[in-house]
């Protein structure tokens, strides 16, 4: 408690370039979350620590600003008949109860390991995460764009086919975007992983998302919108328990939603003029890039905790700043595919009409 | 057509600044008193948490709601096509392939 204590009072003060990245940053994460379902969260962290923000802080604030960028993303996805509030709110509730457990191993990891044990572990989890997951999203989101030729309806994965097909008797629930019943003995492992994963890296949606197209048979576009959801109750339940002790810097939360509930907005509108696969290859563009930025600093965390050769102080900084420049880099290579298929599709449904009122003027 | 046409934008632009002013007022007071504020807000405990909570809820509406109107008045909005034919799927769904085999009873 002292700790935690000791860090509240270390807020930082704001000057204007210290406003315009967070801003920046902001509207780049919301524009990608609003796309696939998350996303922004894991640069926000270290963005902020970057400026000095204490960790704790960081990731309370983050966690703020997450879950009303979540709630207006997920209402704007809703109008457009994308989300299944039912299944993100079970979704939710078991995520929820992850994020308190992660956020005990954590605290016991830190505690035995300290803060490079801690880091350690929170790289490998990213690493094998992304390694695994994120590869089996890019792979499926390639072979979907070869196969797609015109067809609209996603192809429901063979797992999620019987995981559909399995009848356990009073615990089969009805989902209309899976269009069968599903066990909630499958979403409850799914959900606790999910919010496991958000305490750990800051992003659930990696697990969530690939988890509700792969395992529960959800089509791309409503699995991304339902996470907002999911987002929405695992952000609302942190917070409180971040606030409790006094950690949210409610200036930087609302310095960052300014620029994210713009981006927020722009990402859900991309959605409707995107296939499902492009959602599917941002997240795993994203996921791709992410791994190299974090498996740089592992080198790093096991020098600090003498289980390889110490490294010189320069290779520790080209690390480090190679390591958030790779991270950067994915969010804005996110953020320009999601941009670009905006602009596509936009072009491409307003051209009939454009011609049309072209030839009505004698052009 | 061109009557109505206009009267709906009328109306987003008035949504629009309604909203603007909300939230920069909301940003003002918070900003203006910034001292105030991270004092109250950072006490801990039950009732101070709840305040940057609620604070967070506030913005959702008001900026949420101006950011909203800002992209329909900019002319970005969603693809008229693929939301009509969502609304007609979920109106008029496709029934799914019986995945599970029906029990039968044996006479």
């Amino acid at each position: 408690m002292h700790d935690i204590a000791q860090e509240a009072t270390k807020f930082i003060d704001l000057n204007l370039i210290t406003v315009a990245y967070l801003f920046f940053v902001g509207f780049v994460g919301g524009l990608v979350s609003g796309f696939i379902g998350s996303g922004g969260a894991f640069v926000l962290t270290p963005g902020m620590m970057s400026l000095g923000v204490p960790a704790l802080v960081a990731v309370a604030s983050n966690m703020c600003h997450k879950f009303p960028k979540a709630l207006v993303g997920a209402i704007k996805r809703a109008k457009y008949g994308q989300v299944d509030l039912k299944l993100g709110l079970i979704f939710g509730v078991f995520a929820e109860a992850g994020v308190f457990y992660g956020v005990h191993i954590q605290e016991n990891i830190k505690r035995s390991f300290g803060d490079a044990g801690s880091n350690l572990y929170v790289s490998v989890a990213f690493v094998l995460v992304l390694a695994i997951v994120g590869s089996f999203v890019m792979r499926d989101a390639l072979k979907s764009m070869k196969n797609s030729e015109g067809q609209e309806e996603e192809k429901t994965a063979k797992l999620a086919r019987w995981v559909q097909s399995v009848n356990i008797p009073g615990t089969m629930i009805y989902f209309k975007s899976l269009k069968a019943k599903v066990s909630v003995l499958f979403i409850i492992p799914l959900g606790f992983a999910t919010g496991m994963l958000a305490a750990t890296i800051a992003v659930g949606g990696f697990l969530g998302v690939p988890g509700m197209m792969y395992v529960l048979g959800a089509p791309s576009l409503i699995a991304s919108a339902t996470e907002l959801v999911v987002a929405f109750v695992m952000g609302a339940g942190g917070s409180l328990k971040y606030a409790l002790h006094g950690l949210v810097d409610i200036r930087l939360v609302m310095i960052i939603l300014a620029g994210s509930l713009f981006g927020i907005q722009l990402g859900a509108i991309g959605t409707t003029y995107v296939k499902g696969y492009t959602i599917k290859l941002v997240m795993g563009t994203i996921m791709i890039t992410v791994l190299f930025s974090r498996a740089l600093m592992i080198p790093v965390y096991l020098s600090q905790l003498g289980l390889i050769q110490t490294l010189n102080e320069t290779a520790v900084t080209w690390l480090k700043n190679g390591s958030f420049a790779i991270m950067i880099f994915a969010l804005l290579l996110g953020a320009f595919i999601v941009t670009r298929a905006l602009i596509t599709g936009m072009k491409a449904e307003r051209k009939p009409a454009l011609q049309a009122s072209l030839k009505q003027s004698g052009v | 057509m061109g009557t109505s046409n206009e009267k709906l934008k009328k109306g987003r632009i008035a949504k629009m600044l309604g909203y603007g002013a909300l939230t920069a007022g909301l940003y003002t007071a918070v900003f203006a008193n910034q001292g105030t504020v991270m004092l109250y807000f950072t006490k801990g405990g039950l009732f101070a948490a709840t305040l940057p909570v609620l604070t967070a809820f506030l913005i959702a509406f008001s900026h949420g709601g101006f950011t909203n109107y800002f992209w329909q008045v900019m002319g970005i909005d969603a693809s008229k096509k693929k939301v009509q034919q969502r609304r007609q799927e979920q109106e008029h769904p496709v029934e799914r392939e019986q995945i599970r085999p029906q029990p039968r009873l044996r006479a």
